[in-house]
């Protein structure tokens, strides 16, 4: 195994973009509260384009368009910082927004949010807030960072918003978890969450709140009552259930990495029902069984057997994401990760996945790859199938070789809508990717040869 | 000549930047071929910035397989905390070092981001003791982002540096060659405009000169002098890079933005014909186009004809649409102009110069209601966002007005044949008839 450590971003790295996105992303998530970004325009521009293919929205169709509302995203707005208000002061741009979206707008909860370049002027926005009588219900993010990942601007908001408004109170009778770490970025997160609830139901675990994915205020007032936290992606989530912990004295289970595939996601279950004592029910066994039945049926069909044996695959996204189907691709299909892309992290910590592969001579593990070494990589290593973004599907383009396919499993996907059940996570979602990767490959099942061979 | 007008119909908002000037710097210098390209920033600007140049080019799934990949030679300081405090310089020198190791072939062009305007960071110090240290040529790029204004002074900014510093006077100039001069490089259509562009410039005999700058290679910078004229794509932007190259090294240019529609066109050759002294029958060359596009417009048959057709717009340029109507023989009930207070009026076109009933400055419940009595069979409209009447509604057939009008008579043409294919009889469209209390 090689491994080609670019940390620090020095060179462009195509994870995920800044940390004040991972903030909004995380807000926005949440029902009931509309986001002031607190800067350029350019900024909150950018930030919109992500997160409306995300989470759409009806209103941009309606007449409540607004100057506020015109980056594209009806919850998004933006004071629209100059460089006059920089040198002459934010104050009256930033109180004339938030009157203006308190007018326009009526919601629980206004997060204002600092674009980087405004939190190094230093100027005390919270304090004119106050003078203006508008601090009630506002979340003021003074700095979001300029350097941190956007998994960490997601879980640093979630945890100031917390702060704000979560309640100690009775804990619910009966056996309830918050589910912590899925940013509404994730490409296929609404399946996620559908996955996640049904799994759950049907092990007789009811769930409060999938934090900051179509999540309501009032949920999160209610988050210490749930029994237990459970993090599925540990980047996003963890911090924020250490957070939990400490404060309200709420335990939790972290995953290692996604629960991807049926191993991770047995191992999952039986420590949230281990954890309330409760028995896997019969309906959660049976769903087990039925969809490991259906894969090892696909699997086992006379002319498959020998598919997906070696198959050299490419993974790249976050970690949790890489590391968890990488891992499902490799244990359970039989496949060759050749390159792992791990991106959008500051503070890489492979040496997880780097223990899995000690014995994988020919794959190539990067951290926070470019396009340079990315685009050299899949020429060196020409994977069969590309799990990835449109950045790499951008870069796979460029190259000569066949057979290759992609299979988008991240943002950006310039417009590509994710319409049918297809989760990552959970039983059915081990059905996902056992159904892209056979229907790529049978794709491909006799070659094409101009020769005519 | 008459006033220009920026041939966009996308809506330029008072005091908003649309993006930074640094994205709209990069726009330009990342269509610079066989250059590296250094960002002194955060790695989230860098990010954003080629990812918004991509996207432009990836839209609807699309891959140009023409266009390579800029970012191969684009790299970023990706400052953190500890340089916003103590300064960048150190950071940006090491950089520049590694850059000019690692393309010993490439001239280095440094931009900086507004948070380096912030910080206080001495970018053309460094980059002038490091071209006096290496004996390599560091090129800085004042951009500032947000803090020197909005994307099309990005672009401009971008475009003057390059003149000011790249551009030699030439001793020879090609009089049947010209210079396509700031060609919308992020729109997906500027290569098929281009081929537009070439082929009229083909009937007065002109050949393209420089794509002034899309995908230029370098080298080529020197050649841009050599052409007898310069031909801008937008208006209100380019011309004041023409003017730059005029002041400079005295190059004519025309005060026209490539063509959209026959009036325009017939107006643009005239114009380049009269500032070439060129001797064209501009008429016939007309008629010939004329003719071809209403040959063609029979043979596809023509489901325009009669049509009850509004217009909901902002105040864009509209003046092609008008023509283009026209000719198919559609019937324009009116043309709704939305005025918010918020949107610059110096893009549209005065309500007198057009050939149809207008209302100008609507308020937005008013257009909704204006739309209801009408009964219009089409509705032609310049976006989603500022649309009066949601497009989900049944048996309205809603029409999304190209950002970029399309280029000559050809461009035209090929909006006829699309919309055509649009307007062929289909089903109900079931899902129009849906209704949920999220979407109503």
């Amino acid at each position: 195994m090689s491994v080609s450590n670019l940390s620090n971003n020095q060179i462009l790295n195509y994870g995920l973009p800044c940390s004040m996105a991972g903030a909004i992303c995380a807000l926005t998530g949440i029902d009931g509260i509309d986001v002031l970004v607190n800067g350029p325009s350019a900024c909150t521009g950018f930030t919109t384009g992500l997160l409306d293919g995300c989470h759409p929205l009806q209103e941009r169709n309606s007449a409540l368009f607004s100057r506020l509302a015109q980056k594209g995203h009806p919850r998004i707005s933006c004071s629209e910082i100059t460089d006059t208000d920089v040198i002459l002061g934010i104050g009256d741009k930033l109180v004339q927004a938030v009157d203006l979206l308190v007018r326009k707008r009526p919601c629980e909860c206004i997060a204002i949010v600092n674009s980087c370049s405004l939190s190094l002027i230093g100027e005390d926005a919270s304090n004119i807030l106050k003078d203006h009588a508008l601090s009630d219900n506002i979340l003021y993010l003074e700095s979001t960072g300029c350097s941190k990942s956007f998994a960490k601007g997601f879980s640093e908001a979630i945890i100031q918003l917390i702060g704000k408004v979560a309640e100690p109170q009775a804990k619910f009778r009966d056996a309830t978890v918050n589910i912590l770490g899925l940013p509404i970025t994730q490409y296929s997160w609404k399946h996620d969450i559908r996955e996640i609830r049904r799994l759950m139901t049907l092990g007789g675990i009811r769930i409060n709140t999938v934090l900051a994915a179509q999540s309501t205020l009032e949920e999160i007032r209610r988050l210490p009552a749930a029994g237990l936290n459970v993090v599925t992606n540990p980047d996003y989530g963890l911090s924020i259930a250490m957070f939990l912990e400490e404060r309200y004295r709420l335990p939790y289970i972290a995953t290692e990495r996604m629960p991807i595939g049926f191993t991770a996601t047995r191992t999952l279950m039986d420590h949230v029902l281990g954890f309330f004592n409760l028995p896997a029910s019969g309906a959660l066994i049976e769903e087990e069984r039925r969809c490991r039945k259906e894969a090892v049926l696909a699997l086992s069909h006379s002319q498959r057997t020998d598919l997906l044996r070696g198959l050299p695959v490419a993974v790249f996204g976050e970690y949790d994401f890489v590391s968890g189907l990488s891992l499902f691709l490799r244990e359970y299909l039989g496949c060759r990760p050749v390159i792992l892309g791990i991106e959008g992290r500051d503070d890489v910590n492979s040496g997880d996945i780097r223990t899995l592969y000690a014995d994988s001579d020919d794959m190539e593990l990067m951290l926070n790859p470019d396009a340079d070494r990315t685009m050299a990589a899949i020429r060196k290593k020409r994977p069969v199938i590309t799990f990835g973004s449109g950045f790499e599907e951008y870069l796979l383009a460029q190259t000569d070789y066949s057979p290759k396919y992609f299979v988008q499993t991240t943002l950006p996907g310039f417009n590509r809508p994710n319409l049918v059940y297809r989760p990552y996570m959970g039983y059915a979602g081990a059905l996902t990717f056992i159904d892209a990767v056979l229907n790529c490959k049978l794709t491909h099942r006799y070659p094409y040869s101009e020769a005519g061979g | 000549m008459d006033e220009t007008k920026t041939k966009y119909c996308l809506p330029r908002v008072k005091g908003s930047q649309l993006s930074c000037t640094l994205v709209g710097s990069l726009g330009v210098l990342l269509n610079l071929h066989h250059t590296a390209v250094l960002l002194h920033g955060t790695a989230g600007c860098a990010h954003y910035g080629l990812k918004f140049c991509q996207q432009m080019l990836m839209r609807e799934g699309e891959i140009f397989p023409g266009f390579s990949p800029p970012s191969l030679n684009f790299r970023t300081t990706a400052l953190t905390e500890n340089e916003l405090i103590f300064g960048g310089e150190d950071r940006l020198s090491t950089k520049i070092e590694e850059m000019l190791a690692a393309f010993p072939d490439f001239p280095l062009l440094v931009i900086p981001s507004c948070i380096v305007e912030v910080i206080g960071d001495d970018v053309k110090g460094v980059c002038e003791r490091l071209s006096r240290q290496t004996g390599r040529t560091v090129n800085y790029f004042n951009m500032g982002g947000f803090l020197k204004g909005d994307h099309y002074q990005g672009v401009n900014s971008a475009y003057f540096d390059l003149i000011d510093r790249f551009l030699k006077p030439s001793v020879k100039i090609e009089p049947k060659k010209v210079n396509l001069v700031t060609e919308r490089s992020l729109m997906p259509s500027a290569d098929i405009d281009f081929l537009e562009v070439r082929r009229l410039l083909g009937l007065l005999g002109l050949v393209v000169n420089t794509r002034f700058v899309r995908n230029l290679p370098f080298e080529d910078l020197q050649n841009v002098t050599r052409a007898a004229l310069n031909l801008p794509a937008v208006c209100n932007q380019s011309i004041a890079v023409c003017e730059r190259l005029h002041q400079k090294f005295q190059m004519p240019f025309v005060h026209e933005g490539f063509p959209s529609g026959f009036e325009d066109t017939r107006n643009w050759l005239s114009a380049i014909a009269q500032a070439l002294a060129l001797k064209a029958d501009i008429d016939a060359l007309m008629e010939t186009e004329q003719a071809f596009f209403y040959s063609e417009i029979n043979r596809l048959g023509n489901p325009f004809n009669g049509l009850k057709i509004v217009v909901n717009s902002i105040p864009v340029h509209l003046g092609w649409l008008i023509e283009f109507l026209e000719m198919i023989g559609a019937d324009l009930m009116e043309v709704n102009i939305l005025d918010t207070g918020y949107f610059q009026q110096d893009f549209m076109d005065s309500p007198e110069a057009l050939s149809c009933p207008v209302n100008a400055r609507m308020r937005f419940e008013d257009m909704m209601a204006n739309n209801r009595l009408k009964n219009a069979e089409l509705y032609l409209q310049c976006s989603v966002h500022y649309s009066p009447i949601p497009n989900h509604q049944p048996g309205l057939l809603i029409k999304e007005i190209p950002v970029v009008p399309p280029v000559g008579p050809r461009g035209i043409l090929n909006l006829f044949a699309n919309w055509s294919q649009w307007m062929r009889p289909t089903g109900v469209e079931g899902w129009r008839h849906e209704r949920f209390e999220s979407i109503e």
